[in-house]
């Protein structure tokens, strides 16, 4: 099973696509705030998410995900729930 | 599980019905049916209109029992889902009023969501409001502090007690929704239609715009809260006996091919969307995918919503040629909450068509100067707009300059439009509903365009509107946020949109009249706005601070958006000089968004 850290570093590659959050990731990076994403690129990450991980990830989920390190948590609750 | 049949035996009736209910019964009588796609693509819930009028009058009678009076509203947290229709039926049986509330959040937009849903149910006085599991914690938050007759899932509404008697019903006078036209947390003005409003522009889209027949089916991601997902998809096929297939909009923006892997396997023939998302379904087909697709029966593919540009359109017909997609398809229309749906589409099976005027013209006097080929290629500067078809036969059009009078042909200026499908006004607001229409029934638009040989050019938008990927952001929204942030005053803001950097899209731009001077408290600022602004409406501004009195007023001393846009173009390109391209279509309008 995938710990949150490792989470944290398959998101900052998956992050890594979009040249605006160059330079800027960290556990505690805020999505929207620090990396500018819009809604087309969360959409994108999400995809990605979904993907990788097998788990649906429903919108109102965002609703209380600021950062990285919530969203991972997030991912790890998922995929738990999953297996 | 199989989805509704795309023919039957009932007779085909475009809309000709005086209230939705009756259209309902006429519908039931057939097989033809709504049915609901997964984010995996799979048919996962799908009723017959025979079921649906079955089960939204059972609904219709627990709402009864509720004792809510005649044309009370429910608010319906428009999730792409079963439930939202049969709630929207089960209202008009009921006699009661659905009011579609937005089903989206941003990221780390909790609170203002929640505030967003409180005050559109405030709005619209509410006595009940409904949302599906997943959205129904956002909307008891909302609705803690009123006193609603029932809020809460469709499992909570379905354990009440049926009513006894007859169903209330409705008459084609009766209010048959009312659709907020954006996602205003602040300024939220809600458009009241009545029955025989919408049904006399269904009919008129059936008979006129889109020639339905026998053999159509329609298909849509687009959020039930928005008018074109709620009348074209919703309304229109049942008020005419089509089968329809729904994808939610959430997993549409995830994975846009859904959309239309949804089209070629049910062979729809009528979908629709803004420019944006033909774009963005393109973008992520690879030519591959366009094989195992077949797009051969979809005959409509309408454009709406937003300005036009016609390269991503020829972009998405050339990589799906191979998948049976026909150019012609493409259908630009031109349409509106507050005339029920739709005004104009360019006449079938033509392909799209663009004016190319001479800018200067245009923006020096308002005059649609045609250019040829020639001329266009000499550098003469090119202002270029899309055919946006025939108004449909119900509707008068007056183009009018900003003192009322009509204008001729090829000269821009405010559409105003007189016909069937016009609404009554806004909810409870007749200041707003007076300024919008006139005693004889006029609507002034807002919009600015004009005419040339019985066709509408759209130049510019809604006075003031952003519009950004087809949503409509109010500026004044935009505008609350900045100034709720300490030392920004009453008169220090405006927001507008300008073309970004590529000329392909619109970005939303906010000019704050700052007098900090320590540039760390200015970046803080800058930085707050776009937050807030992100998670409010999801979307990337910009945030510019300029000296106090930079902003220009009107001599009457109110804020000039126009002129403010103009001015921030101005200092932008002294800044950093644009390279040169051609001029953007939709930088000729700007004088008339004064």
């Amino acid at each position: 099973m995938a710990s949150e850290n490792e989470i944290i570093e398959t998101l900052y590659g998956f992050l890594a696509r979009f040249p605006k959050a160059a330079g800027k990731l960290g556990p505690d990076t805020k999505l929207a705030d620090d990396l500018s994403l819009d809604s087309v690129n969360l959409m994108e990450l999400l995809v990605e998410i979904e993907d990788h991980y097998d788990i649906g990830l429903p919108l109102n989920m965002m609703a209380d995900i600021t950062t990285i390190r919530e969203l991972a948590a997030k991912i790890a609750e998922l995929v738990e729930e999953r297996a | 599980m199989q989805a509704t049949g795309s023919s039957h035996d009932l007779a085909l009736r475009k809309a000709d019905f005086s209230t939705l209910c009756e259209a309902l019964d006429y519908a039931a009588q057939g097989t033809t049916g709504v049915n609901f796609h997964n984010a995996r693509g799979e048919l996962y819930a799908s009723s017959t209109y025979a079921e649906l009028r079955a089960e939204a009058m059972v609904l219709a009678r627990r709402l009864m029992g509720l004792g809510i009076e005649r044309g009370g509203r429910v608010a319906l947290v428009a999730e792409t889902s079963p439930h939202f229709v049969r709630f929207f039926w089960a209202c008009q049986y009921a006699g009661l009023v659905p009011v579609p509330l937005p089903a989206t959040i941003q990221i780390g937009g909790h609170a203002a969501y929640v505030a967003q849903l409180a005050q559109l149910i405030r709005n619209c006085g509410a006595s009940a409001a409904m949302a599906t599991p997943e959205w129904v914690d956002f909307l008891r938050e909302a609705v803690a502090d009123m006193d609603l007759a029932c809020a809460g899932t469709p499992e909570t509404f379905d354990a009440l007690p049926e009513a006894a008697g007859d169903l209330p019903g409705v008459t084609p006078e009766s209010t048959a929704y009312i659709q907020y036209t954006s996602g205003s947390t602040r300024f939220p003005r809600g458009v009241v239609i009545d029955q025989k409003t919408v049904l006399a522009n269904i009919r008129d889209m059936a008979e006129n715009g889109l020639k339905l027949h026998e053999g159509d089916r329609f298909s849509s991601w687009l959020p039930f809260y928005h008018d074109m997902g709620l009348v074209a998809f919703i309304i229109m096929p049942m008020a005419t006996q089509r089968s329809v297939d729904f994808l939610g909009t959430h997993d549409f923006a995830m994975r846009p091919r859904k959309w239309l892997e949804m089209m070629s396997a049910n062979r729809a023939t009528i979908t629709s969307a803004p420019p944006f998302a033909y774009e963005l379904a393109v973008m992520r087909v690879r030519e591959r995918d366009a094989e195992g697709l077949d797009l051969s029966a979809l005959r409509v593919a309408c454009v709406g919503a937003e300005m036009i540009n016609p390269e991503p359109l020829e972009r998405f017909a050339e990589v799906l040629a191979p998948a049976g997609f026909r150019k012609s398809a493409f259908l630009p229309c031109y349409g509106m909450a507050e005339c029920s749906l739709a005004i104009s589409f360019l006449p079938l099976d033509e392909e799209l068509r663009i004016d190319h005027i001479d800018s200067d013209a245009m923006q020096r006097d308002g005059i649609a100067r045609p250019l040829d080929p020639a001329q266009a290629a000499s550098g003469q500067r090119v202002a270029r707009y899309v055919d946006c078809g025939t108004l449909l036969p119900t509707f008068e059009i007056e183009i009018r300059d900003e003192s009322g009078r009509p204008l001729p042909e090829r000269q821009a200026g405010i559409i105003h439009l007189r016909g069937p499908s016009v609404m009554s006004g806004y909810f409870q607001d007749p200041e707003m509903s007076r300024e919008a229409l006139s005693a004889d029934g006029w609507l002034n638009t807002g919009d600015i365009g004009y005419l040339a040989g019985g066709r509408l050019f759209l130049t510019g938008r809604k006075k003031d509107m952003i519009i950004i990927h087809g949503r409509n952001i109010w500026p004044q929204d935009l505008e609350d946020l900045a100034k709720s942030n300490p030392g920004v005053g009453y008169n220090d803001v405006a927001a507008f949109s300008v073309p970004s950097e590529d000329g392909r899209h619109e970005e939303a731009v906010i000019v704050v009249q700052c007098r900090e001077r320590d540039e760390i408290r200015r970046a803080r600022l800058v930085k707050t706005i776009i937050g807030m602004v992100r998670s409010e409406f999801g979307i990337d501004c910009r945030v510019e601070l300029v000296p106090p009195r930079t902003l220009p007023r009107t001599s009457s001393g109110k804020l000039s958006r126009a002129r403010a846009r103009l001015d921030h173009i101005a200092r932008r390109q002294t800044a950093a000089p644009a390279p040169a391209r051609p001029a953007p279509a939709d930088e000729a309008p700007v004088r008339y968004i004064a």
